[in-house]
């Protein structure tokens, strides 16, 4: 029995029931909680005060993360629901309790004297929703709702302070693996080698070049310069120099590429005494590291530096020099190789030279620094205490604030350690899509500015793990990226049990003694180089057949590459991996009682992992595998099957439908739309306060689906509705995109939606005892408004729901305390006045209160939050689109009576003009709108799967069979006058969206408003009811037709007119005297001067101030006008 | 101008017009859609709303009911003595008050009160929101008679369109019984007799000319007369398909009535009347349903529910 | 959210028919006779059941919360 595309999709399905969509950001954040914390804590071991007189230091212990809560103003603790950290403005975490026991050491003894261990609260550490340390994780549908969750909310995110932020995944460079590359001909060097040797955060780059006068040169970290390779190999311990050689390559005419190497080190050579020529070795480095210490200290130093600073993955201490030099010797041979051609270049963006940095590995760089900060901060409380002469008590040492704020400012801010910014950003809330594709978003830390294109391009290895369409267009092209469907990315093993293995598979280990090259073919683990095999096929075969049987973990991907005759087998984390069904001899493991197994729910996917049957691949291995797209390709070559094709695409880029009949781009443009696009993004929007929403009111699921939306859930939150569509040029009031809408259908409520902003207020509390009052200000208070502006408040100062409420109209009356605070110690001088600080609703927005929410946020002040609702009636400049990258904005709503009927009375909703369809070609919406009215007519969706959905040729059918022609066109009588088209209109139903870029939120126009202080120009923007720009250009044009008197009006009348008093002896600004009430020239004075006015732009008198300020003595000489 | 009646139901009517410009039937469509008055829910006060549908998606679903009018016994209201204020003349009232029971609810046009009897919904099965336990609604409002020129809530069709009747020859002779004209046709004009094409449903052509296409022998001709006509009416219920197109033709004939008194060398009567001017006149926006600062929505948010949910504590 | 009242397009009262044929399609019939047989000709007003997305029950449950 072949395998139907019916059960590759059920078992698809099953990879998304246990997995669900946002997987690899909570098993990340598991494994940082679980695993991770406790390393970054253990790695510390201890905090050792430096106490003159008393030996004692603290021992950490074992971590502890409790639920999340929160502790009140008042001291207590309670457990909180997300839904309340949303509303209050809290931050959802959970307290982290360390032990800790504090230890003397008696000084002549040695003996160490514990005393009693105690949890200590150190910080709070956020929590990612739906993690297994979020409460949420464990509910079902109906508690989540119990809870206050929209049950279909994937999680995946953090609330801080309120809002929900997401932690972006890091695209990053692979660490610990040779990179080699051909420099560029500018460059002193003809090749590069470079590593990222990274161990426990600490990232140390190594590169090797190979200059243009063949000497090969080593740099890395702390030491200042370049170090030639011939010195670094002396200073780990390769004395002679045929030791040097045998660790980088075993063929002759190789090792004469060497010759210059030892020449340019010839100096440091003693013969005939290994020990000095090392000492002298490592003195070159000393004199670097160390400059002008002693011998002694310099050698130290310098060993320390290598153990420290070179290559830190392979190890730390002095016994892992042999295994470095190594490491260096091959990164060496790579080189040669790679200069006479027995190699090709790494691939950079090959995404096995690539590895993902998600929500848990940010948190445990993150977090690192915060406890290193913290544990500083304990040894200096600790020595504190101590230098006062009394005992130290840990508890009262610890500040749990350092980790706190550093995490919570962090995910508040998106900076993070190392510099990088916008790491944590707010949670794109516009609809379900736009949420999950945010929560799936892979970001490339490569700058935007430069070209980067081979970075950008689609690369081969892409497959499967990157949405080949969804990336937005502009400078983030091909650097912001979404994973694929069912990519899954790695946690991690251990790398010990891979070890094992290995060993038991007769690797042959290095020999840290022999000095000589080993033979075989190359194993790497996690790009550290652990042995040799004679059988590398051999050993590959093996130890995926154990994986395969379970025996070694699943994280565990195993490469050979034949031509370089190298095994590499990595088990870390943040590899981009993707299921494939095995397939053995011809024939995929998964039968058919499999899959009926699994449509039973009897069996799970992760039971399909543990039997065998499926395994994951990363970029690496699946270069050694032949898949097969349909298991009616498979021939006895190949190696895997793909469960399903359709997969390769993206979550929203799989929304399109016919995708395959459009042209590329299109899609593209779609994948960036779909995220705009209006309907409902959370079931509990009642209970949220975003700060801007949107909801569309009749949402409704397309009538032509892709498969993927049933995984997605799309059906259960769509963002569209179905329209009824024909393709016309009506009366050319649709030419160039715009779009041509029945009024009727409007005022039936198609694509009608409600607009959402919340406005918030808290009573804040400031030094001295002084707080903020919600009230009705009274009218002393300082900025008193109108008292229309406070008509609609009750005596709480606060807004009832269900008013009406116009632009600056105020929601929340509140006064502060004065901004400054002298002492008035007569009792008759009245005391400053309080400021008004109302919130008002924004200037030219209008709408309906739809709830007043009063609590209280973590420091006991009041909160109040206000959400206003404006209903959003499409109008003319409303943006839409299809599903096929087709945008345009409403050009005209046409009465019903006027649009073109059918015999049976169809009329369109929507008519939009042909010409958008030739050149952008995207059939895909022709193909949507006829599959629409089969979908329609039969009583079902249609499946407009890519790739595998219906065939033209079957619609072609259908429709003829339903009673339509076959093209989808239709007989059409003119509306206007009667007659009959002379050719037939297409007509069809197809699904639109409305964008969120509405004519209500962007219509602007001035005619006097305010002016910016400093030059008295008008405004800018219309959050500032600012004023439309007179540029260059259209000065220029005015210029150009001589308008004096308008250019006049435009640039100084209605902008910064300035009538400025000017002396006419001197050329200098007058000055007012008070005193005799008129003007008189400081220049002249005792002199009496003319004095004249001018007019001139508020700017220019500016510009003479300023110039006035840097001791210059701008002059303006007057004339008459002539 | 002849008219047939083919076929009339209760909602629907089919009639052969015959004799008529296609500009003539299309204005008596455009009429019928736009300008023929039908009675339709026009101001919502709400007084008590808790369900999860905001007050304006309540007022404009109730606005959209269709509703059984009566033209003997009310005017337009800004023809009516009240002058638009709104009285017994010129509207028609309904109030609902429902709260939901124990396992949520429904409310539909059936918990909505007519005052008039004659003026009620036309199903009392349309759901108006869906409600939760212990939700309340409470509601009144206010039907008038208005066009579907102004808000298409007045439209009393739901279509109305015609086709030209159409006329499918087959020339026998030419005809080489290819059946191709048989299988491309999606209306079964066509059937194969003795191994020749012939017409056996022409009134079911639609006039695509696809058989005229495919015909290699140009045997077959597909043309239409531009005077006859099909027409079909379906009505949202509010009014008998007859009624309507005879109110339609009412409408058409004032109109034409006051456009020969327009004509110059004739003097009217009286002043003309300006029906379209008259219309602009409305005082109220037939989008916004709900009375803004209706005295009884205020009473009800400061009373009932300000749902101020207090947290913590 | 909820059914609308009539069709978008055409103006078909198309809510009083929701509850009934949302009854008889989980009763397992086949959508387009259900359509067909309550009138419902029009791809237009078919869209409107079929496509209709009944998300206040969604919204409900929180309202149902205790």
């Amino acid at each position: 029995m072949v395998l139907t595309s019916e059960d590759r999709w059920a078992v698809m399905k099953s990879f998304f029931i246990s997995k669900g969509l946002v997987r690899q950001h909570l098993d990340s954040y598991n494994d940082f909680v679980e695993r991770r914390l406790q390393q970054i804590i253990s790695d510390v071991g201890k905090i050792e005060p430096d106490i003159p007189d008393k030996d004692y230091f603290v021992r950490l212990g074992r971590v502890e993360i409790q639920n999340p809560s929160v502790r009140e103003a008042d001291g207590s603790v309670r457990n909180i629901a997300p839904a309340e950290a949303r509303i209050r403005n809290l931050t959802y975490s959970s307290p982290i309790y360390l032990e800790m026991t504090p230890v003397y050491r008696d000084k002549k003894t040695g003996m160490e004297y514990d005393e009693e261990t105690t949890s200590v609260y150190v910080g709070r550490l956020p929590i990612m929703l739906k993690s297994a340390f979020c409460r949420l994780s464990a509910m079902t549908p109906e508690d989540l709702v119990e809870a206050g969750e929209d049950p279909n909310d994937p999680g995946g995110y953090f609330i801080i302070n309120g809002s929900e932020r997401v932690l972006v995944t890091q695209e990053d460079l692979a660490p610990n693996r040779i990179l080699i590359e051909e420099a560029t001909s500018s460059s002193a060097c003809t090749h590069m080698a470079k590593v990222f040797s990274t161990a426990r955060g600490f990232r140390a780059p190594v590169t090797m070049e190979r200059r243009t006068d063949h000497t090969f040169r080593v740099s890395f970290p702390s030491v200042p310069g370049k170090i030639p390779l011939v010195v670094l190999m002396r200073a780990l311990g390769l004395v002679t120099d045929r030791e040097v050689v045998a660790t980088i390559t075993d063929d002759p005419s190789l090792a004469q590429e060497l010759i210059p190497s030892f020449h340019a080190a010839e100096s440091l050579v003693v013969p005939k005494d290994s020990k000095a020529t090392r000492e002298n070795a490592l003195d070159y480095i000393g004199k670097r590291v160390a400059v002008g210490q002693t011998k002694d200290y310099r050698l130290r130093r310098a060993e320390q530096v290598l153990n420290r600073y070179l290559l830190p993955h392979i190890g730390t201490d002095s016994g892992s020099a042999m295994a470095k030099a190594h490491y260096v010797g091959q990164m060496t041979q790579r080189l040669l190789e790679l200069s006479v051609d027995q190699r090709e270049q790494d691939d950079k963006d090959h995404y096995a030279n690539k590895r993902l940095k998600l929500a848990g590995d940010l948190l445990t760089s993150l977090f690192r620094v915060a406890f290193l900060n913290l544990c500083r901060d304990i040894k200096y409380q600790l020595e504190r205490t101590a230098t006062r002469g009394r005992t130290p008590n840990i508890k009262t040492a610890v500040r749990a604030d350092v980790i706190t704020e550093r995490l919570r400012h962090a995910l508040a801010t998106g900076n993070w350690v190392g510099g990088k910014a916008g790491v944590s950003q707010l949670l794109d809330r516009v609809n379900y899509m736009s949420s999950l594709s945010h929560l799936r978003r892979v970001v490339s830390p490569l700058s935007r500015s430069q070209p980067h294109f081979e970075a950008r391009d689609l690369h081969p290895t892409h497959w499967g793990k990157i949405c080949p369409n969804e990336t937005p267009e502009g400078p983030n092209c091909g650097l912001v990226k979404n994973l694929a469907l069912m990519s899954f990315i790695s946690v991690g093993s251990n790398e010990s049990e891979v070890e094992e293995a290995l060993l038991s598979l007769k690797i042959q280990t290095i020999d840290t003694k022999s000095k000589e090259q080993p033979k075989g073919a190359y194993v790497y683990l996690n790009g550290r180089f652990v042995g040799t095999h004679s059988q590398p096929e051999l050993l590959v075969t093996r130890l995926r057949d154990r994986r395969q049987r379970s025996e070694l973990s699943d994280q565990v991907n195993i490469a050979f590459y034949p031509d370089t005759n190298e095994v590499q087998i990595n088990s870390d984390a943040g590899r981009v991996r993707r299921p494939l069904i095995i397939v053995k001899g011809g024939t995929p493991l998964l039968e058919k009682q499999h899959v009926e197994r699994v449509r039973n729910r009897e069996l799970t996917w992760e039971d399909l992992v543990k039997a065998g049957i499926i395994e994951y691949l990363d970029a690496e291995e699946e270069e050694n595998t032949l898949i097969a797209l349909t298991p009616p390709e498979l021939t006895p070559e190949h190696t895997h099957l793909e469960i399903v094709p359709e997969t390769i695409l993206g979550m929203t880029a799989a929304l399109v439908p016919f995708a395959e009949h459009n042209q590329s781009p299109r899609n593209t443009y779609e994948a960036g739309m779909a995220k705009q696009a209006l309907g409902l993004y959370s079931a509990n929007f009642g209970l949220r306060v975003d700060t801007r929403s949107h909801l569309l009111h009749y949402v409704q699921s397309p009538i032509v689906t892709t498969r993927p939306m049933e995984v997605i859930g799309y059906h259960r939150r769509p963002a569209g509705q179905n329209f009824i569509v024909a393709i016309h040029s009506f009366q050319g009031y649709n030419i160039e995109d715009a779009l041509v809408i029945n009024k009727a259908s409007i005022e039936r409520g198609i694509a009608r939606s409600s607009f959402f902003r919340c406005y918030d207020a808290e009573e804040r509390k400031y030094p001295g005892g002084q707080e903020d009052k919600f009230e009705i200000p009274s009218r002393e208070v300082r900025g008193y408004r109108a008292s229309e502006a406070y008509r609609l408040l009750s005596e709480d100062g606060i807004i009832e729901p269900e008013f009406q409420v116009g632009g600056d109209e105020i929601l929340i009356g509140r006064t502060s305390p004065p901004r400054f605070l002298e002492e008035y110690t007569e009792l008759e001088v009245p005391g400053p006045k309080r400021r008004e600080t109302s919130v008002s609703l924004r200037h030219g927005e209008e709408g309906t209160i739809d709830k007043v929410l009063i609590s209280e946020t973590i420091d006991g002040n009041r909160l109040v939050k206000v959400k206003v609702r404006d209903e959003r009636i499409p109008e003319l400049g409303d943006k839409f689109a299809s599903r096929h990258g087709q945008k345009g904005v409403i050009g005209l709503l046409a009465p019903q009576e006027d649009m073109p009927f059918t015999e049976t009375g169809i009329v369109p909703d929507l008519v939009v003009n042909a010409h958008a369809f030739p050149s952008r070609m995207t059939l895909g919406q022709i193909l949507e709108s006829m599959g629409g009215k089969i979908g329609c007519m039969q009583g079902h969706s249609l499946d407009a799967t890519p790739f595998s959905g219906k065939k033209l040729e079957d619609m072609f059918k259908e429709l003829h069979d339903l009673g339509f022609k076959f093209s989808g066109r239709e007989t059409m009588y003119n509306g206007v006058t009667g007659h009959k088209y002379n050719v037939d209109l297409f007509v069809g139903v197809v699904y639109y969206q409305k964008l969120h870029h509405l004519v209500a939120d962007k219509m602007h126009a001035r005619a006097r408003g305010p002016v910016q202080i400093l030059t008295r120009q008008p405004t800018e923007g219309r959050a500032r009811e600012g004023g439309l720009r007179f540029g260059e250009m259209e000065r220029d044009c005015l210029i150009g037709h001589g308008a004096a008197l308008l250019l006049r009006e435009r640039l100084l009348e209605e902008s910064d007119k300035y009538t400025a008093m000017v002396c006419e002896e001197c050329g200098m600004l007058a000055e007012y005297d008070r005193n005799r009430d008129r003007y008189r020239c400081r220049v002249c004075t005792p002199k009496t001067t003319t004095i004249s006015k001018v007019e001139m732009s508020y700017a220019f008198k500016l510009v003479i101030q300023e110039l006035m300020s840097l001791g210059i003595w701008p002059r303006l000489k007057l004339a008459d006008r002539t | 101008m002849k008219v047939t009646v083919l076929e009339q139901t209760d909602n629907t009517l089919q009639m052969r017009v015959e004799e008529v410009r296609p500009g003539l039937i299309n204005a008596i469509r455009r009429i019928m859609l736009a300008e023929t008055p039908t009675m339709a829910i026009e101001e919502v006060v709400i007084l008590e709303n808790q369900s999860p549908l905001f007050d304006e998606i309540i007022a404009h679903r109730l606005g959209l009911v269709p509703l059984k009018t009566n033209y003997d016994q009310y005017v337009v209201s800004s023809d009516c003595t009240c002058e638009g204020v709104g009285c017994h003349l010129c509207q028609a009232g309904f109030t609902m008050e429902v709260e939901a029971p124990e396992d949520g609810f429904i409310a539909t046009t059936g918990d909505l009160k007519p005052q008039d009897p004659e003026v009620v919904p036309v199903s009392d099965k349309i759901p108006i929101a869906k409600l939760a336990k212990g939700q309340r609604i409470v509601i009144e409002a206010y039907a008038r008679l208005g066009i579907g020129q102004d808000h298409a809530k007045w439209q009393p069709v739901s279509t109305m369109a015609y086709k030209m009747i159409p006329h499918v020859k087959v020339d026998t002779n030419k005809c080489d019984g290819c059946k191709e004209c048989v299988e491309v046709c999606f209306r079964q004009v066509f059937e194969m007799q003795k191994d020749k094409a012939v017409v056996v449903d022409e009134k079911n052509c639609t006039l695509c000319n696809l058989c005229v296409e495919t015909c290699d022998v140009q045997a077959i001709a597909v043309s239409h007369d531009e005077n006859n006509f099909i027409v079909t009416i379906e009505s949202t219920g509010a009014l008998p398909p007859m009624t309507i197109f005879e109110k339609g033709l009412d409408v058409f004939r004032k109109k034409y009535e006051e456009l020969i008194t327009l004509l110059p060398g004739r003097v009217p009567k009286v002043t003309p009347k300006k029906p379209r001017a008259k219309k602009k006149a409305l005082p109220k926006k037939p989008k916004k349903k709900k009375e803004p600062k209706a005295p009884a929505s205020k009473t009800k948010t400061k009373t009932a529910s300000k749902s101020k949910t207090k947290k913590k504590k | 959210m909820i059914i609308p009242i009539r069709c978008f397009t055409c103006g078909r009262l198309v809510a009083d028919r929701w509850e009934e044929f949302n009854r008889r399609i989980r009763q397992g019939e086949d959508p387009a006779t259900v359509l067909d047989s309550m009138g419902l000709k029009r791809y237009c007003c078919r869209r409107m059941l079929l496509s209709h997305v009944d998300i206040i029950d969604d919204i409900l449950q929180f309202a149902e919360r205790t």
